[in-house]
């Protein structure tokens, strides 16, 4: 099997070498050829564009183009010497277009300005060659701001987390907890980055919302599987955001009122237009609106701060401090009685701080990044009022990385560290408990575009743990094929990858009411969870307003903690080992005119636990569960997360300053355990003794076939209606908005011991305004 | 301006046709269909007894719900070696917490190394069944005596006994002089051994039992020597499901504890010399 591998690494290598030799690098073409690189801003406010299309032609016909980067950036290398036409173009943006002389071996750096555009455009579609930006990846998709302003909310605000649920093979629980499950994997299993840092905890206790508001998204790249090697520590997907910065040239900002949240966002130039400062404030209200308008009480308050200070320091350098935090607490049992709201609750606080510092060489196809961070997060679920659990997670992290941009090959290498420290306290009679681990590593990520059809990026990662398990190396492979070369319409995408996770969030995955988590290293008697992707897909427009995809994937998870149901009524959570396979397609369909936007999508999925035969074994984390082992049969089932059949359908219609947004989702039912009856269970090593048969014993459940059961579907029909007016000094938008305009109840919790049941939010008729600086 | 319209149109009607055809089922029953086949059994079958009991309920259907009766349930064991099957009988008791519970008596004794399977009918179908097998007769040998006055012992080795009998006694039978009729005296060893290399080991101790002997037939310490007939050890094993009660196997459509314990006498001869030593008259027969 080794010998197997080194031998395809030794091929990669010689692959590359031959490709970059085969790229030109010999000295007499470097001595002739240039480089153009720039960096694309607005002109109105400063901001990077990022995603611009910027297209390069040479008299003899050669077309290239490229996007710009998060930090605004393109480059072109290996320019003929002679005249050259530049085009810019971005969406609201007019195109920049103008004629280059290129001298030969020069590097020319250019700071390209956008105005936006006074008419309204539609969706650019570039049909005669395909961008970076639009090119299809295997597990990725990259969301912008005016996707996310497509989803009906109940608020004027829009928000990642409700365009994340429109995504195939994105599963949610319910629309409280803020759990999601991505193709098979748990919550505890994705990473969220925001500007490079990790959030534990991305999404609010209303599951509309995540920490991350509409307005501070620059894009946020989502690989539901098949991640590069720069990703690593979670074993089932990524989401990437990368946040906007503040208005360089002007006072600029935003202040909503809806029924769930308010929101204020200012965005200040300092420092003569080199740097902004945007800040961003969101604070629940439904809490208090609720019983008036709903005639329900919904006890959630949550809300967020965001903060960035971005600046250059030269054209070619930047920095940036980004801040978030975040407060949740309520109950998401919240129909159950008044008693049960006073007491029950579950809170968590996200807080993180981050630096990165980005160098681009003006002289060097080359590009450096380092950042630092804190990330912590504190959980709290109180059952009763002496009955609590509390878990903490603090996490500091450092990176660097370098990116070396060499024509058709690209080298993306990295270094990083890492400790992690994890408090947590199982009640008040419990004794705190304290670990921590330290972990660095190393990762390599590469590019070869081999010729006009096919582009390979293998990687590799690599990290080493203070204690616990040895070194985990992460292989990477993705490749990219246009059958047609760059005007292609059609593009087939891979991705293969294994990753590892020596982090682990445990929570009880069979109570959706009970969204706790603890985050502990893995134990070191134990095999770090661990997984291996297999994505494969087909992207094609077949007409410039139709693009219609299909992504088959496979996902082996091992050594995954989960939970076991105690016989006893009032058990304790104990976990044993399973083994995971998440198989499913997914399709997808965009219809993109100038006034109208339908999306639909459809995904079939299977998820399958498989525990281990004869002998079940506890998670040996002192405190967290016990340390005793203990039997458990073998036996594969569906994990309550696995939905077999979802649809959406995401449609907008615009006209003049009119907006009219319909969704509609559709879920099979999630597994459930169904329940035989209850039962005095009798004390075995009492039998023998006198009076044996007579003893009254203690309650326990007899339970059907293990997650044999699925609860009824779930859909939702959702509306939303916008006006834009335009006055003097201000913007204003007016939403009128319905969610669950079915009022169809759809069940959130069902407690098979007592009955109850616990929907989902019912129909919910909504108002919200926004005012912004013009 | 005609296309858009007839996406539109199109988009329309495909989401309210989906509207309409998704089921409207929204309703979850939490039991199963088949609760009502399922029972709850606790007991064990014995070899030293003739009478067998088990406790055997039926499930709620809630915690706190009432327990509800046996009508037209029917319990029956059959040897499976044998096939002959053996009708139990109920018997309403009262519980420790003053409920009443029901009890299924059998009138039979099980033998060793024979597998029984209990069956739970309702309305004639067989629905619920437990299964245990006897333990087997262990192989046995006796050591050679040692040591001296009080601490003169013997150890015993029961070869093929996995898990520790639950129960250790010894019994004497002894005659006084000039009379044949033996009389027999258990000791009960609360030590139970330990686990050794092939099997399971206690200690006799042979001199001290002697006096519990000359005490419970009430004979002088320094009277005419008892004649000893014979001596040997009884053990109590339990069946394999006790070591796995917290997860049993051996239940279809049951939970609870079934299991059976064997009871094993293993006689061994004194040679005549440690027989003296012990001060007893050696009249042991053959095994």
């Amino acid at each position: 099997m080794f010998r197997i591998r080194r031998r395809h690494l030794i091929y990669l290598c010689t692959l590359a070498l031959l490709q970059v030799v085969r790229s030109g690098w010999s000295l007499d073409a470097r001595a002739q050829r240039s480089a153009i690189s720039g960096l694309v801003t607005s002109t109105d406010s400063g901001n990077l564009l990022v995603g611009a299309t910027v297209v390069l032609d040479d008299l003899i016909g050669e077309r290239r183009a490229v996007a710009t980067s998060s930090e605004g950036l393109f480059r072109f290398n290996r320019v003929r010497p002679g005249v050259h036409t530049l085009t810019v173009s971005f969406i609201g943006f007019e195109s920049w277009v103008d004629t280059l002389q290129v001298a030969p071996a020069t590097n020319q750096f250019l700071e390209i300005q956008l105005f936006e555009q006074e008419t309204e455009l539609g969706e650019l579609v570039i049909e005669t060659i395909r961008t970076e930006a639009d090119r299809y990846i295997a597990g990725l998709e990259t969301i912008t701001p005016r996707a996310l302003s497509r989803v009906p909310m109940p608020d004027v605000n829009y928000d990642l987390a409700g365009y994340l649920l429109t995504l195939p093979g994105f599963v949610s629980t319910g629309d409280r907890g803020g759990q999601l499950f991505v193709r098979g994997g748990t919550p505890t299993q994705n990473l969220v980055l925001l500007d490079g840092i990790p959030i534990y905890q991305p999404f609010h206790i209303v599951g509309f919302y995540s920490a991350f508001p509409a307005d501070i998204i620059s894009y946020a790249d989502v690989y539901a599987g098949g991640f590069g090697a720069r990703y690593g520590g979670r074993i089932s997907s990524v989401i990437d955001i990368v946040s906007t910065n503040g208005n360089k040239k002007r006072v600029d900002g935003a202040a909503t009122l809806a029924p769930f949240l308010t929101s204020l966002r200012v965005e200040l130039p300092i420092a003569n237009e080199d740097v902004s400062l945007l800040v961003s404030w969101r604070e629940s209200v439904i809490e208090r609106v609720a019983p008036r308008l709903l005639g329900q009480e919904l006890p959630f308050h949550f809300g967020d701060l965001f903060a960035k200070i971005h600046g250059f320091m030269t054209p070619t350098s930047s920095v940036s401090i980004t801040v978030l935090r975040t407060f949740d607490k309520g109950n998401v049992l919240a129909q159950e009685s008044v008693h049960d709201l006073d007491v029950r609750s579950s809170s968590w606080k996200n807080q993180a701080y981050g630096l990165r510092y980005l160098f681009l060489p003006p002289d060097y196809p080359a590009m450096f990044e380092f950042a630092v961070h804190y990330s912590g997060m504190e959980s709290e679920f109180r059952l009763t009022e002496e009955e609590f659990r509390s878990s903490q997670v603090q996490s500091f992290g450092l990176n660097m990385q370098f990116h070396y941009l060499l024509g058709d090959t690209q080298l993306h290498f990295g270094i990083f560290g890492n400790t992690n420290i994890f408090d947590y306290r199982l009640g008040a009679n419990q004794r705190a408990q304290r670990s921590s681990v330290t972990s660095g590593g190393g990762f390599a990520d590469t590019q070869f575009i081999l010729n006009d059809m096919l582009r390979i990026e293998p990687g590799v990662r690599f990290e080493s743990f203070s204690h616990g398990t040895s070194m985990s190396i992460g292989p990477r492979f993705r490749a990219t094929l246009l059958p047609w070369g760059s005007r292609s319409r059609h593009q087939f995408s891979a991705a293969w990858g294994r990753y590892h996770q020596q982090i682990v969030g445990l929570n009880n995955e069979q109570d959706v009411s009970e969204v706790f988590t603890i985050w502990a290293s893995s134990p070191q008697a134990q095999a770090v969870p661990e997984a291996t992707h297999v994505i494969a897909g087909w992207k094609g427009r077949l007409f410039p307003w139709l693009e219609l995809s299909a992504e088959g994937y496979r996902k082996w998870m091992k050594n995954l903690a989960f939970p076991v149901f105690s016989e006893s009524v009032d058990g304790t959570t104990r976990f044993t080992q399973v083994e995971g396979d998440a198989r499913g397609v997914d399709l997808k369909m965009e219809v993109n005119l100038r006034s109208f936007y339908m999306g639909a999508s459809y995904a079939l999925a299977e998820v399958t636990y498989t525990r281990e035969s004869g002998v079940g074994r506890t998670i040996l984390i002192p405190g967290v569960v016990t340390t005793a082992s203990f039997q458990e049969d073998a036996g594969t089932f569906f994990p309550p997360h696995d939905r077999r059949h979802q649809l959406n359908v995401l449609a907008q219609y615009e006209w003049g300053r009119n907006q009219l947004g319909f969704r509609w989702q559709f879920g099979s039912g999630l597994p459930f355990t169904k329940v035989n009856g209850y039962y005095q269970s009798l004390d075995s090593d009492k039998l023998t003794s006198s009076g044996g048969l007579t003893q009254t014993g203690s309650t326990f459940v007899s339970r059907s076939t293990l997650y044999g059961e699925r609860l009824p579907n779930y859909h939702r029909f959702d509306v939303s209606y916008e006006r834009r007016f335009t006055f003097e000094r201000v913007d204003a938008t007016l939403q009128l908005g319905l969610i669950n305009a079915l009022n169809r109840e759809n069940i959130f919790s069902y407690n098979i011991f007592t009955g109850d049941r616990v929907n989902q939010l019912p129909l919910i008729p909504s108002v919200g305004l926004k005012i912004e600086l013009p | 301006m005609k296309r858009k319209k007839y996406i539109s149109l199109v988009f329309g009607v495909w989401s309210f046709s989906l509207l309409s055809v998704i089921g409207c089922e929204n309703v979850i029953s939490p039991l199963t269909d088949d609760s009502d086949k399922v029972f709850a059994i606790h007991g064990f079958l014995d070899m030293a007894a003739d009478t067998q009991f088990v406790r055997v309920s039926a499930l709620r259907s809630a915690i706190l719900a009432e327990q509800p009766g046996l009508e037209n349930v029917v319990v029956q064991s059959v040897d499976q070696n044998t096939l002959e099957v053996v009708v139990w009988s109920d018997l309403v008791i009262e519980l420790d917490d003053g409920t009443e519970g029901i009890l299924f008596f059998g009138l039979f004794t099980p033998m060793s190394e024979r597998t029984y399977e209990l069956q739970v009918l309702k309305d004639g179908n067989l629905v619920a069944t437990g299964k245990t097998t006897l333990p087997e007769s262990p192989p046995y040998f006796a050591g050679t005596p040692s040591g001296d006055t009080l601490q003169f012992s013997q150890i015993i080795v029961g070869e093929g006994i996995t898990g520790r009998p639950f129960e250790v006694g010894i019994r004497y039978e002894v005659s006084r002089p000039s009379e044949d009729l033996p009389e027999t005296v258990f000791i009960e060893y609360q030590q139970d051994g330990s686990n050794t290399l092939g099997g399971w080991q206690f200690e006799v101790f042979l001199k001290r039992d002697q006096f519990s002997v000359l005490q419970q037939i009430d004979w002088p310490l320094f009277g005419p020597p008892l004649e000893l007939r014979r001596v040997s050890a009884f053990v109590s094993l339990k069946s394999e499901e006790w070591a796995n009660a917290s997860n049993p196997d051996n239940f279809e459509n049951a939970h609870g504890f079934f299991g059976s314990v064997g009871r094993f006498e293993l006689p061994w001869i004194l040679t005549p010399d440690d027989v003296g030593k012990l001060g007893y008259v050696d009249r042991q027969g053959p095994l």
